[in-house]
């Protein structure tokens, strides 16, 4: 079915019209903390840039192994399944922040961040979640200078 | 918002001095080819979506979760393979259909772009939205209203000629708001004179890339590039603002639709290369949509006008209305047509007229 040229430029002016309206709400409730209503927004707008605070903080994974007393620091681009780099480092990022929160799902939250850590790292006596605060420049310069604060153990 | 883009759009077509006739035959088949492009690429965006969802199916179950309420109750878990194949048989149906009949048709297009949107859910299932295929799943939503078929080629109506260019408006719009947002941003840190680093700090790029590498556990190489040259990345953040902010003007104004195209092409490229942020299907739906097809298939082009008995250079405006700078750009435009598009970035005519009224003073 085809339809009329007429129809066409109204009905398309509108769902541009509603697309636009819903990019710009979705930066508006993003800022006010409600989350991106309307999925097609911005992505990765880098208001600024990264590190932008002189201070940078992720999580990362480290384990245990049976046979080891050292415990092994886990890298993203290592892990053996399908999880693209921003899938690891956001999905690891959003679960640690669920696990941490005060809000009753926590406890869900953890439950999901040991099946995705078991998951992606191998398999370990024990596992842990390590908070790394750098400086950027500083340890750009200096590879080794980075604090470490382990925020959940499992 | 439909108000403020009528006045871009009114504003340019108060400046079009292009034979109109030409821009709305060079618009509906360019666009048609772009079509038919991503039509093609969408086969292969399928192909990569199934095997995806094999992957996405070794994982933990539990894992899944959506944080909006809505798509929660949309996909409450990971499909099982039988939905999840069926609608994307009907993907493949439609999408081949409309290819077939090189036709796009509204009850084939509507479920097409519905059966993508809801295909690409699972890939945001792991509690974060990810925008990874927005300018694909936008291209195909935009062209549900859009009539356009191999006939339109013979007859391109206003109406589809004002159609196509919305369609580009709500796809290059993304590109606006990015490039928008971060004046304020960078106008707030600048005022507060705080000890952050902001994008015109000599570091700034380097931070970026710094922090992107580090952030993914890659060796990181490229601190040169960014210490010896800190000069060359605060004008490109300049230039980068203004390219996304100015990108919807090539809605409106087809001569600029494949620089617009190749600029962002490289802002995709040089962001994958030195910062780690991949756009890849974002930017092939890109190279789809804004290449310059009526240029690419001179041939055919030119034989379609031929066939119509069409002078595209009939409808010229009176020399007379025009500033120095016009005439010449309508000169370079009537050369070549998408040349002439640097011309048509928004600011140069302003520029350039300014500076002839100051030399005339002189």
């Amino acid at each position: 079915m085809k339809l009329n040229p007429n129809k066409g430029l109204k009905y398309t002016k509108r769902l541009v019209a509603v697309s636009m309206a819903g990019s710009i709400l979705s930066v508006v409730t993003g800022m006010a903390g409600f989350g991106e209503l309307y999925p097609f927004a911005t992505w990765k707008l880098y208001t600024q840039p990264l590190g932008s605070k002189n201070i940078y903080e992720e999580y990362r994974i480290y384990t245990l192994a049976p046979d080891n007393a050292m415990w092994q620091r886990q890298s993203v681009m290592n892990n053996p399944k399908d999880f693209t780099q921003d899938e690891y480092v956001y999905t690891l990022n959003k679960l640690v922040a669920g696990a941490l929160s005060d809000a009753p799902d926590s406890v869900m939250f953890r439950s999901r961040l040991q099946s995705f850590v078991k998951y992606v790292a191998p398999p370990a006596a024990a596992y842990k979640i390590v908070k790394e605060t750098y400086h950027p420049l500083e340890h750009l310069h200096h590879p080794q200078h980075y604090d470490t604060l382990t925020v959940l153990r499992f | 918002m439909t108000r403020l883009l009528y006045y871009v759009s009114d504003r340019l077509k108060g400046v079009d001095i292009s034979g109109d006739r030409e821009v709305k035959y060079r618009n509906v088949f360019s666009f048609y080819y772009a079509v038919l492009a991503l039509r093609l690429f969408s086969f292969l965006w399928l192909y990569w979506t199934a095997a995806k969802y094999l992957q996405l199916q070794q994982r933990p179950t539990d894992i899944f979760w959506f944080d909006h309420t809505l798509v929660k109750w949309l996909m409450p878990s990971l499909p099982n393979a039988p939905l999840f194949f069926g609608v994307l048989a009907l993907a493949v149906v439609c999408n081949g259909w409309q290819l077939i009949k090189s036709k796009s048709s509204f009850v084939l297009q509507l479920p097409l772009a519905l059966s993508l949107l809801w295909l690409n859910l699972p890939q945001w299932g792991y509690g974060f939205l990810s925008h990874v295929n927005h300018t694909f799943l936008l291209a195909h939503l935009f062209l549900v209203f859009i009539p356009i078929s191999k006939a339109s080629l013979q007859h391109p109506g206003q109406q589809l000629h004002k159609s196509i260019n919305w369609f580009y408006a709500g796809i290059l719009f993304t590109y606006t708001l990015a490039g928008l947002w971060k004046i304020p941003s960078l106008l707030y840190k600048l005022l507060l004179n705080t000890t952050d680093v902001h994008w015109l700090h000599p570091h700034a790029s380097l931070y970026n890339a710094f922090v992107s590498f580090r952030n993914y556990d890659l060796p990181f190489n490229l601190a040169p590039v960014f210490t010896d040259y800190a000069l060359f990345w605060q004008l490109s953040f300049l230039v980068v603002v203004y390219l996304q902010s100015a990108s919807i003007v090539a809605a409106f104004r087809q001569e600029l639709r494949p620089l617009m195209g190749v600029l962002l092409v490289l802002f995709h490229g040089m962001n994958m290369l030195v910062f780690q942020t991949y756009f890849v299907v974002a930017t092939l739906v890109l190279l789809c949509l804004l290449l310059p097809y009526d240029v690419l298939l001179g041939n055919k082009f030119r034989k379609l006008a031929a066939d119509l008995q069409t002078n595209f250079t009939e409808a010229q405006p009176a020399i007379s209305t025009l500033t120095p700078f016009e005439c010449f750009r309508q000169r370079v435009k009537s050369k070549s047509f998408y040349l002439s598009g640097i011309l048509f970035l928004p600011g140069v005519r302003m520029l350039a007229n300014g500076i002839t009224r100051i030399a005339g003073k002189l």
